[in-house]
């Protein structure tokens, strides 16, 4: 069952490959055609957004429908761009509600052809009886002339074919093409009549269908008309088909009406001339215009012989009665035949020729004009999009929770420890930096702010660490070289107007020299009061951290609570590692010690390391702060602009 | 992950402009940034299809939020290890790395790495520690410069720390990026994991192939622009009755006048809708002082862009079109004042374009009806101002990096534009011939005819712009 199945369905395929395959261009699809490309066009230009749409419908058909049968490995050429176009039409019409298919223009102008040709042929079949029975008026007093007869319906025949043939050959040359551009009759005449008749046909289906549907289908009037000059030959030659349809029609009269004027009337048929021409010259030529019949029908029936010719010589002295009645009738077959011959078949070869150019034009269209670039390059340029995935709801920056329990008395003060000897309030691996720096002294509180106070800040940790370990400052040999808080920190004593200063890592690096120290204290003093106690680094790692930390723990205070100074680069926005830190120091100095953390803008000059930091940076800060809900926390510029015009 | 699919994880430090990379790579300018830190809370994907088939992902993280902690966890890790996913199972419930882990996913699952940075700033602890935790993942692994500014001190000494730890290091700012950066990026991606190249080669042809597609629907859209303004006119039908002096028929002129402009105005936002739309763009803030902000009918438009008279005389000559408007120009608009007096069914539009009118006014009396028609636009210099803005709008929209709408367009350290190489605009630096072939479109396009030189000009037009996107010629951008 299921391999009867899959035959049958492998039999389908076949067929419609085959129907596939057998897919052309014919007059009425350039129409068609025409038409989609100009929708599209229509729809890309008043709504943009639609681009898109149009190229994933384009390109689904010729990856799904299109390229299974045409391949792809030639695309580009013409004969692939000819099969895929044409494929794309069809499968463009198929997506058509089917009672809005009958109405494209395309299928108009294919019932206008058919109109007008058959209109075509009809008139031709009446004017050829007409002419025919015109010729073969026969009253009985004279013959019939046979040369008028051969005169107007061979010989003006042959011309007519003759040039028609000559024209289309010639067509190129400028000479034919200037005599012919403005008198064209097709083109004058024929091709608005296949619009016309188009439209015609268009308004009368529509009167036919439903009310919702001409309302559709409305727009589509008045689109019958292919770009001609985009298609040459294959645009223009189907004008020419009627034309051949109504030589057809005028023969087959032609003919018809003679042989049933033969057949019901006794016609005489003779031939004169002023001239001497003898009997043999006319027979001569006579053979000559039989020779392509006379190898069948020889002399007496498709050619009059010598006897008969003479016989129907029309002299205007002799009477009728004195011809050979049968001599009289040996023209009939031989003009009948003349008129088959020269007028019928050149004009069925003529048609038969104008439908194979016709197809051949068809077959090779290019379609390398702009509008039909349009489809083209939608359905082979592979779709690009950029598409995005979303990873759900993130959660904001981590802020990190208070610490707890906090490490310090919180408002209760406690005595100052006895006073720590400023050698022994610096670290003891400070010494290289120690010396140039001394370390912090409890000051008298009435010393005045303004004093030089350079001197006073001591080097941080991490300078002292630096000196161990200047390179690599993320590796262990740094951790190692700050982990020994214990031999570092004796207990720093805190008078009532200092602090204790912790400096981020990349702002202590680029403090080199003694004046930005004076600079830093003393922004430090403008912003708080304090002097600066002792100092730590900070973010470089756990060990630094630690070490900081242990400073605050073991520091004692004149007048509690304690107060820390924290100075950060705010050019980078705070992470929840900053944030961690700030609560880490909460928690080592007490729920209400005064911490204050001052940013620095980024040092673009080596001169000034400490430069005033940003609005944009420094409200981004704020936020974080104030979501920590820290009240005794404040944050601060630690210069502002005016200061950096102050100095 | 699919390992063949080549996924580039973006990382760096919040604010350090990875989404604006994301966006100007991807042309996704509907990716949200915000100059303010922290926007990206989650990693979000950006996977490149071709067909519906993804060649290439990008994944958008978090800024890293604890790198200290990150670099010492590792530290403290045997290597040989995935650290990357030995991380993120031991940190995946601490709701304070939930932005580290969202970072460290794509990584743990064998993403490549980008390292956004900007190298305009020195480097500080915090981009050491992420270098050197980064290296310890063992990914393949690229750094590019997103400079923020124009600083540009600290370059050599960033370059030195990452060539120590990246594969490949490169420049390449979000901001400003053109096509063919975007394409140098992407090539240059093939450089960090060999296995990529296949996918990498066939994405890029993708896009180059896309770019052209544009190129040429940009193109349609400017000679439909072209058609449409040298066919546009203005009519209005008054009773005779209605028209008491000369007054009338000025106050009439007047509101043809502003009427054509303000139609051929439209025409032209029309189809900038239509070029921003074939390059993606929906977000799009061009600079108060550019060309393209200005009134098409303003006089600087007028004096910068299009040809200069001289070209504009010959350039008409040789089409045998305009030749009124031509001889005008030619002799400085001494015969226009003349010309004006010559009945009432002349008009013009003073003060625009030069000496010469706009078009001109037809007025036609029937059945006690004048019939006042103003256009089509008859200026030669017109059709050619119009194609250099269309042609600049096309270069400002193909070199708009999608990732700009991050940008501080007022910071006074911000990375400048390319620097002015061309005074004039694109149409004044063809040469006579192919003023000519424009000329004749014109001309064409005026009287509603098919124009043989249409494939021409398309020509002409078209590599403007593809010489623009590879920055063959320079793109106007101080225009």
């Amino acid at each position: 069952m299921e391999s009867s199945l899959r035959r049958l369905a492998s039999l389908f395929q076949g067929a419609r490959n085959r129907k596939a395959r057998a897919l052309r261009w014919r007059v009425p699809d350039l129409i068609d055609f025409d038409y989609y490309v100009d929708e599209d066009e229509r729809l890309l230009h008043e709504q943009p957004t639609q681009r898109k749409h149009l190229a994933d419908r384009d390109r689904q058909l010729y990856k799904d429908q299109i390229a299974p049968i045409v391949g792809e490995d030639d695309a580009h050429t013409t004969k692939h761009r000819n099969r895929a176009l044409r494929r794309w039409l069809e499968l463009r019409r198929e997506q058509e509600d089917p009672a809005v298919a009958e109405l494209l223009p395309g299928q108009a102008f294919a019932r206008a052809q058919r109109l007008v040709a058959t209109a075509m042929g009809v008139l031709g079949f009446l004017a050829g009886i007409g002419v025919a029975s015109t010729l073969l008026h026969y009253e009985g007093d004279y013959p019939v002339n046979v040369s008028w007869y051969l005169f107007w319906l061979v010989l003006l025949q042959l011309i007519l074919v003759g040039s028609t043939i000559g024209l289309w050959y010639g067509r190129r040359s400028r000479l034919v093409k200037g005599a012919t551009q403005d008198l064209s009759l097709i083109g004058q005449l024929l091709r608005p009549l296949f619009s016309r008749a188009a439209r015609w046909i268009q308004k009368q289906r529509l009167t036919h269908v439903a009310p919702e549907l001409r309302e559709r289908t409305r727009a589509r009037q008045g689109l019958v008309q292919a770009n001609y000059a985009l298609y040459g030959p294959a645009s223009y030659l189907p004008v020419l088909v009627p034309a051949q349809v109504f030589g057809i029609g005028f023969n087959i009269g032609a003919i018809l009406m003679s042989m049933a004027l033969i057949w019901f009337v006794d016609l005489g048929f003779g031939w004169g001339s002023a001239m001497n021409v003898s009997a043999e010259t006319i027979q001569g030529v006579v053979r000559v215009i039989a020779l392509p019949w006379s190898w069948l029908f020889g002399e007496g029936v498709g050619v009059p012989t010598l006897q008969e010719i003479a016989g129907t010589r029309i002299s205007l002295k002799d009477s009728l009665a004195q011809f050979n009645a049968d001599h009289l009738r040996s023209w009939r077959w031989f003009l009948v035949l003349a008129v088959f011959t020269y007028g019928l078949l050149p004009r069925i070869l003529l048609l038969g020729l104008s439908a194979f150019k016709q197809w051949r034009a068809l077959a090779a269209l290019p379609f390398t004009h702009q509008r039909a670039q349009a489809p083209y390059a939608r359905m082979i340029t592979p779709s690009i999009e950029t598409r995005t995935i979303r990873a759900g709801a993130g959660t904001e920056m981590p802020i990190p929770a208070p610490f707890m329990p906090l490490t310090r008395p919180t408002s209760a003060p406690r005595p100052p420890r006895a006073p720590v000897a400023p050698a022994s309030a610096a670290p003891p691996k400070a010494d290289a930096a120690a010396h140039a720096s001394p370390p912090p002294v409890a000051k008298t509180p009435a010393e005045p702010i303004e004093a030089p106070v350079a001197p006073q800040i001591p080097p941080p940790a991490k300078l002292q660490a630096k000196a161990q370990a200047p390179e690599a400052p993320t590796d262990s040999s740094q951790a190692s070289a700050a982990s020994e808080p214990e031999a570092s920190i004796q207990g720093v004593s805190v008078d009532a107007d200092a602090c204790i200063l912790l400096l981020h890592i990349d702002v202590a690096d680029l403090l080199e020299d003694q004046d930005h120290h004076a600079r830093l204290q003393q922004l430090l003093r403008a912003q708080t009061g304090w002097r600066v106690a002792a100092a730590a680094t900070y973010g470089g790692g756990r060990a630094m951290t630690e070490q900081a930390i242990e400073m605050i723990d073991h520091a004692t205070w004149s007048a509690p609570p304690a107060r820390i100074a924290l100075i950060q680069d705010g050019s980078q926005p705070p992470i929840t590692e900053n944030l961690r830190f700030l609560r880490l120091v909460r928690s080592a100095a007490g729920e209400q010690a005064q911490m204050l953390l001052a940013l620095t803008g980024d040092s673009e000059d080596e001169e000034d390391p400490l430069p005033p930091l940003s609005e944009f940076d420094f409200a981004d800060w704020l936020r974080k702060i104030e979501q920590m809900g820290d009240p005794y926390l404040r944050l601060v510029m630690l210069a502002t602009a005016e200061d950096d015009e102050d100095r | 992950m699919d390992a063949q699919i080549p996924t580039l994880a973006i990382v760096g430090h919040p604010n350090a402009g990875k989404s604006s990379v994301v966006a100007t790579l991807t042309e996704n300018d509907r990716i949200a940034i915000d100059k303010r830190a922290g926007t990206t809370t989650r990693s979000d994907q950006y996977p490149v299809e071709i067909d519906g088939k993804t060649v290439l992902r990008f994944i958008d993280t978090p800024g890293f939020q604890n790198p200290t902690d990150i670099l010492e966890w590792f530290q403290q890790h045997p290597s040989g290890t995935d650290l990357a996913r030995a991380f993120l199972e031991a940190h995946q419930h601490d709701r304070l790395y939930s932005h580290d882990c969202a970072l460290m996913k794509p990584i743990a699952d064998g993403a490549g790495i980008i390292l956004v940075i900007d190298g305009s700033k020195r480097i500080k602890e915090k981009d050491r520690t992420e270098m050197e935790l980064l290296r310890l993942t063992g990914r393949p692994r690229m750094a590019i410069f997103n400079n923020l500014s124009a600083n540009d001190k600290y370059i050599t000494a960033w370059q030195d720390a990452l060539n120590k730890s990246f594969n490949s290091v490169r420049a390449f700012n979000a901001h400003r990026a053109t096509y063919a950066e975007r394409i140098a990026l992407l090539n240059a991606l093939k450089a960090i994991d060999q296995r990529w190249e296949p996918m990498l080669d066939e994405t890029v042809r993708a896009f180059e192939r896309d770019w052209r597609r544009r190129i040429e629907q940009s193109v349609t859209s400017i000679l439909e622009l072209l058609r449409q303004a040298l066919t546009f006119k203005v009519v209005k039908l008054v009773k005779t009755n209605e028209l008491d002096s000369d007054h009338d028929r000025e106050r009439i002129r007047h509101h043809l006048t502003e009427s054509l402009q303000e139609g051929l105005r439209k025409l032209e936002h029309q189809t900038q809708a239509e070029i921003r739309e074939h390059f993606k763009h929906h977000v799009w803030n061009v600079s108060p002082s550019s060309l393209l902000v200005k009134d098409l009918f303003s006089d600087e438009v007028e004096r910068r862009l299009g040809l200069n008279r001289h070209q504009t005389v010959l350039a008409s000559a040789a089409a045998g079109a305009a030749t009124g408007g031509a001889i005008d120009l030619g002799v400085g608009g001494l015969s226009f004042g003349a010309g004006t007096l010559i009945g009432a069914g002349i008009g013009s539009v003073l003060g625009v374009l030069g000496t010469s009118k706009l078009a001109k006014l037809d007025i036609k009396r029937t059945l006690g009806v004048e019939r006042f028609t103003l256009g089509p636009v008859s200026n030669p210099r017109f059709p050619f101002i119009l194609l250099d803005r269309s042609i600049l709008y096309s270069a400002r929209a193909m070199n708009w990096a999608h990732g700009r709408q991050g940008a501080d367009e007022s910071a006074p350290n911000r990375v400048p534009d390319q620097a002015a190489k061309v005074p004039q605009g694109f149409t004044e630096a063809l040469d006579s011939e192919d003023h000519k072939v424009l000329a004749k479109f014109f001309d064409a396009a005026r009287k509603g005819r098919d124009c043989p030189q249409e494939p021409q000009v398309r020509e002409i037009i078209r590599s403007i712009l593809q010489d623009v996107s590879n920055d063959k010629i320079d793109s106007r951008a101080h225009l």
